[in-house]
């Protein structure tokens, strides 16, 4: 829709981007923008896909999910999700940033399929999305000591990328008042490490 | 055809009806089981080839290549299969009294084989209630506990495998035709496995027309007899024609012509009366109670007998010129029957699919 | 929460609703967890010691209900949340309790789930408001939720009836900006009135049904002017779409994004029962095409049409458009499924020639190769769930009995036993208990020749839930059965309320109840065993139920893995590791068994090294794997301070 900006944020369960989507959110809200999110998941807690769609307007509210073929943002925290989300809701236009570690479906641990080919699998990201940047947010978020750490990752990679628009500050300011105190200081860091992850002047969205 | 997977095997044993329940396929890996008299697979297992496959005695059963691995020479389809000697034995008088049915002859091997370290270990089968249950045995005192026949199918062969996993290097078994080529199979091992050394040093065959259906017999019995009270179970040389159930000090006498329909389906197809694979065969001596018939097959079955002889274990006696006529007879008419029923079921030479049994095409014709 | 209107704070639908509830002065909040509704009383837990508010997770929703009722009946405001499969339960109360005069107010909040996510019905529970001759309420964002709640409780009260607010799942777990008010006081001190008798005595009904629908006039006429019902558009447009609830938002954005803002109004319905009649006639009789969007029944649509049968020379010659003649469909057909933009999009796209256009949408060839690619991602019990132990017990044993047996369930993580994580045990699933009284019936199907084992399984909050009855039915009547409760100690697939299985240390001093003393109450066998702990003994005590006679009450109990590991001290962890030595591969023949049979996420085989290997940062040490595997491979090793 014209003047709407659409991400979806998604993973694995667990993997904590409903999180980053509530961080995103926030920002939005303090911009002083009418911002609506829908988390999409199953059964919580149980290993399926989990997809956050963040969507902001000046307008009217909007509805809590992006329709097919509106996504102008996608921030995945799984290769494998991205594929999935961006054949849903994506369009040739998409930007996307993506965390370069699978995490492995059942399935594919009980040996019932395989995992796709990892060049096969970032090739078709490249050829479905306008842009698909390759971010190494788990190994940045381990080598922070703590893989969690990997949502606010993302989120730095987001704002870094200059995809939403929004100032490092005001993603920093969020994280200060929306966190518990004692997780401000690691999440303020992987935020600082992703900004450099996004490569700033990513193609912004429509 | 070759070593199939267990998709082939429950498709062409378990469900085709064709399962013995002799347990070769229990306890080798955690999808086969075995409950009260019948074998089944609990998860789906989809490797192509496996050992519950190979040492299935209902499934391409090889009988050439075992005559030639076993034996040395090609599958001739003989009465009694190949044989060094036939004697009458019983057990002689270093064996402490037990209810052993018969001459006592099995329980005699297995009890010196077992005292005089040629076996670490024995896989007997026991009895629980009415039940039979499989056994390891280690002490040549508990070898009496599982005398006497069962008569009905029992999934000894598992007892096999457990031991063979719990580290048992010279182990003795005691089965019917089908556990006994079964157990042959076992000692081909898998070509994939370099290192296998056969873990069975004796095999004592026992000869069998034909086994109950254990679920079967017990339904059938359960409507008849308190089945927990069950003892034993004999069934009188002819012309007696009954089964007797024995509860504790009572007994009750069952018509044979009842129960055969309990026979399954399987043993038509057996063409084994006297566990052709064994290293010594024992049975009946019809007409001379309290004897057996001893068949000696292979040189460490030889071995065996001699020591169990100068030992006491037994007692042995030349066995007449008819007797051996009449048992070769009878093995004759298991085999014709068998190879009859194999080729109107084609269950034999088949090219595509599933054989019971291979053996050179000419046996067949001179059998049937 | 400091409530400043200016300041707009995000919030979940489910948290705005809790807030509204909070603001429009409820005393008592009650319900029975189930998605997506669960957070609402999760929320007002939070608040509940600073707000003065009274919380609780009661055993099931008609329990709620009437225990909500009692504030309302002496005077206070009360809340009761549940989902629309929870309304069917409660239904009953509902029904009479609406024929009452309430000196409080009473507000049911009842979360559906359209296009399930995480239900076995995609019921549309606007239906109950009608059979009750209640107001209901749909909010189409967070902010509308939270005023709704406020204003529910206000007009019930001045109604003196219950009323109900529906919301949907992507409403509850959506999340938007709300503007809080403040908290209303909580009233006089209570007290019931013996001279005001709710009595629901037959001679009573009709009086009180009369004046039931006497008052459904009354509230008809306040709804007329309700701001919760809108109309957007330029005036003296022939295309009229009636939307309620959150589909007015879906509405709103296929109309701008068909930039269709000139040729088609939008008539917004948050109040939809009863409907309002004048406010319908007035949009509905400019137009001549009606498009309905709305989920998942077409209630307001047949509402609107009696509305203008009614009426039919206000309403004029109109083309209705919508699900009963299947226009308005999502890819699985009119009325079923969830709406959302993409339905909107379909329906106001074909209303005109020719179609607007909208973006070029992703090449064929692409999605066709994705469709290639994407592998599922499948649920599974977690790592260390003694679901899995159970199911493989379970599986076990009525194969090992082979006569055919199944398992009949119900609701809770266990349900997933119905698909690859549970072995695809289950072969009968509805609702809350439905498996144990389905026990009840395959027990006297065996005076006619039924001979297969049946097994009921049901958790431990079902048990108390909804079991109990059906455990009494099959003592009473002698029946054959066997109950086998999977009691980890939470309602684990909502997300790990208490209940009264929960211990007391957990629940905050809530007084702990234990399953087997009740089955034995009820006169049933119970035994207790820990599946996790030895799966053989598990498979041994099933077999054995299933072949002797009676009522037969397993309590397989063994905490739920995900929370109690979130409570323990990591370190007490048992560890549990493959001795690669041992582990002998694909040379096993065991076929990876730990990995492909157990199906854990803790359980991997590695193609590096050939063998299973376990990832202990996963593994919560439940070594159900130390006692499956074939080579006993996998080594366990307890803490010195054992396993808590």
């Amino acid at each position: 829709m014209k003047g709407s900006t659409n991400v979806v944020i998604t993973g694995v369960g667990g993997q904590g981007n409903v999180l980053a989507a509530r961080l995103l959110a926030a920002v939005a809200l303090a911009e002083g923008l009418e911002v609506t999110v829908g988390d999409v998941y199953g059964l919580t807690q149980r290993g399926g896909s989990v997809a956050s769609h963040v969507r902001w307007t000046e307008g009217h509210p909007l509805p809590p999910l992006v329709p097919q073929g509106a996504l102008d943002i996608l921030v995945a925290f799984e290769p494998l999700e991205a594929l999935r989300i961006q054949s849903q809701f994506g369009r040739p236009e998409t930007a996307a940033l993506v965390n370069e570690s699978p995490v492995m479906p059942i399935g594919v641990q009980a040996g019932r399929f395989p995992y796709p080919d990892a060049a096969a699998l970032w090739s078709l990201l490249d050829r479905m999305t306008g842009s698909c940047r390759r971010v190494a947010g788990s190994e940045t978020a381990r080598a922070l000591g703590n893989v969690q750490a990997l949502n606010t990752v993302m989120l730095g990679a987001l704002c870094g990328s200059g995809l939403v628009g929004f100032e490092a500050g005001a993603f920093e300011e969020t994280i200060r008042s929306e966190l518990p105190a004692r997780f401000v200081d690691l999440n303020l860091e992987a935020f600082k490490r992703g900004l450099a992850l996004g490569g700033a002047g990513g193609k912004a969205a429509e | 055809m070759g070593i199939k997977g267990s998709r082939e095997l429950v498709q062409n044993v378990l469900q085709a009806g064709m399962c013995i329940g002799c347990g070769a396929c229990v306890e080798l890996c955690p999808y086969f089981r075995h409950y009260k008299g019948r074998t089944l697979q609990v998860f789906p297992c989809d490797l192509e080839s496996g050992r519950c496959f190979a040492f299935c005695p209902k499934i391409e059963v090889d009988l050439d290549a075992l005559s030639r691995r076993l034996r040395g020479c090609a599958y001739e389809g003989l009465d009694l299969g190949v044989y060094r000697s036939i004697r009458a034995a019983r057990a002689g008088a270093a064996l402490p009294k037990a209810s052993f049915q018969g001459g006592g002859t099995v329980s005699a091997l297995m009890a010196f084989a077992l005292g005089s370290g040629v076996t670490d270990a024995a896989v007997l089968t026991d009895r629980e209630g009415a039940w039979p249950l499989p056994r390891i045995v280690t002490d040549a005192q508990d070898v009496l506990a599982c005398a006497s026949s069962k008569f009905t199918a029992a999934p000894t062969l598992q007892a096999l495998n457990r031991a063979v996993r719990l580290g048992h290097q010279r182990l003795g078994m005691v089965g019917t035709p089908c556990q006994v080529t079964a157990a042959a199979q076992m000692k081909g091992g898998l070509a994939s496995q370099e290192d296998f050394r056969d873990p069975v040093a004796l095999t004592v065959g026992l000869f069998c027309n034909w086994a109950l259906d254990p679920r079967a017999l017990n339904a059938f019995l359960g409507e008849r007899v308190d089945l927990d009270r069950v003892t034993g179970m004999d069934i009188p040389p002819p012309p007696a024609e009954v089964l007797v159930v024995r509860l504790g000090e009572e007994s009750r006498e069952i018509s044979l012509q009842e129960v055969r329909p309990l026979i399954p389906e399987t043993c038509r197809l057996c063409p084994d009366l006297t566990s052709e694979w064994a290293d010594l065969s024992v049975g009946m001596f019809e007409g001379r109670p309290g004897w057996n018939t001893l068949i000696v097959r292979t040189d460490r079955g030889g071995d065996l007998v001699r020591a169990a002889e100068e030992a006491g274990y037994l007692e042995l006696e030349p066995m007449p010129e008819e007797n051996t006529a009449h048992l070769a007879e009878a093995g004759r008419t298991k085999k014709e029957r068998a190879f009859r029923t194999a080729l109107r079921e084609n269950a034999v030479n088949r090219e595509n699919g599933c054989s019971v049994l291979r053996l050179p095409a000419e046996v067949v014709d001179r059998l049937t | 929460m400091t409530p400043n209107p200016l300041k707009r704070v995000l919030m979940l639908g489910n948290e705005a609703i809790a807030r509204g509830a909070l603001e429009g002065g409820i005393s008592y909040a009650t319900g029975y967890p189930g998605n997506p509704s669960s957070e609402i009383l999760e929320t007002l837990f939070k608040w509940s010691d600073a707000h003065d508010v009274a919380v609780e997770w009661s055993v099931n929703e008609i329990v709620a209900l009437e225990a909500a009722a009692a504030f309302a009946f002496s005077g206070r405001r009360a809340v009761v949340t549940m989902k629309q499969n929870g309304l069917n339960v409660a239904a009953d109360f509902l029904t009479t309790v609406s024929l009452d005069e309430l000196p409080g107010g009473l507000l049911v909040v009842v979360c559906d789930d359209p296009g399930p996510l995480t239900s076995s019905n995609e019921q549309d529970s606007r239906h109950f408001a009608r059979i009750a001759q209640i107001p209901l309420l749909e909010p189409s964002t967070p902010q509308e939720a939270k005023d709704m709640a406020v204003y529910g409780l206000e007009i019930s009260q001045r109604f003196g009836l219950p009323c109900m607010l529906r919301a949907v799942s992507r409403l509850s777990h959506g999340r938007g900006p709300v503007s809080l008010g403040p908290v209303a006081s909580k009233g006089p001190q209570p007290r019931f009135d013996r001279d005001r008798p709710k009595v629901g005595l037959p001679f009573l009904v009709t009086r009180n049904h009369a004046r039931l629908l006497r008052l459904r006039e009354e509230i008809r006429a306040e709804f007329e002017a309700s701001p919760w019902n809108g109309y957007t558009g330029p005036e003296g447009v022939s295309t009229l779409v009636v939307a309620s609830g959150l589909s007015a938002t879906y509405g709103l954005e296929a109309i701008q994004t068909l930039d269709l803002g000139d040729r088609v109004g939008l008539l917004k319905l948050g109040t939809t029962w009863p409907l309002p009649r004048e406010r319908i006639l007035e949009r509905v009789g400019r137009a001549d095409t009606v498009c309905f969007l709305e989920e998942v029944d077409p209630f307001v649509e047949e509402g609107v049409k009696v509305v203008c049968a009614e009426n039919g020379d206000r309403a004029g010659r109109i083309r209705f458009l919508g699900k009963n003649d299947g226009f308005v469909a999502g890819p699985d057909g009119p009325g079923v499924g969830e709406m959302n933009t993409d339905t909107a999009l379909s329906a106001l796209g074909r209303l005109f020639d020719p179609a607007p256009v909208q973006g070029e949408p992703l090449p064929e060839d692409l999605l066709a190769r994705a469709r290639d690619l994407l592998v599922p991602r499948e649920l599974s019990f977690c790592q260390g769930c003694p679901h899995r132990a159970s199911f493989y017990a379970l599986k076990t044993a009525l194969e090992l009995d082979g006569r055919d047996g199944f398992l009949v369930g119900d609701i809770g993580c266990y349900g997933m036993a119905a698909g690859t994580t549970g072995f695809q045990q289950i072969k009968a699933l509805h609702c809350m208990g439905s498996g144990m009284g389905n026990a009840c019936g395959f027990s006297r199907l065996k005076e006619f020749g039924f001979d297969q084992p049946v097994v009921a399984v049901a958790g431990d909050s079902t048990f108390f839930h909804a079991g109990l009855p059906a455990l009494a039915n099959a003592v009473h009547h002698n029946a054959d059965a066997v109950f086998v409760i999977l009691d980890n100690a939470v309602t684990a697939m909502t997300g790990f309320q208490v209940n009264p299985a929960t211990p007391a240390a957990v629940s905050h001093g809530k007084r702990e109840l234990r399953i087997e003393n009740a089955a034995r109450g009820l006169g049933a066998e119970a035994v207790v065993l820990d599946p996790v702990a030895d799966v053989n003994a598990a498979v041994e005590a099933v077999l054995q139920a299933v072949e002797t006679g009676g009522v037969h009450v397993l309590v397989f109990r063994h905490g739920c893995a995900t929370f109690f590991q979130k409570r323990a001290d990591r370190s007490a962890r048992p560890r549990v590791w493959v001795d690669a030595e041992t582990c002998l591969g694909d040379q096993c023949g065991c076929n990876r068994f730990c990995s492909r049979i157990l199906s854990c996420p803790a359980i991997l085989f590695d193609p590096e090294t050939g063998v299973a290997r376990i990832d202990e940062q996963v593994c919560t040490g439940c070594g159900l794997c130390v006692q499956v595997c074939p080579r006993e491979a996998i080594l366990l090793e307890r803490s010195e301070d054992g396993n808590p």
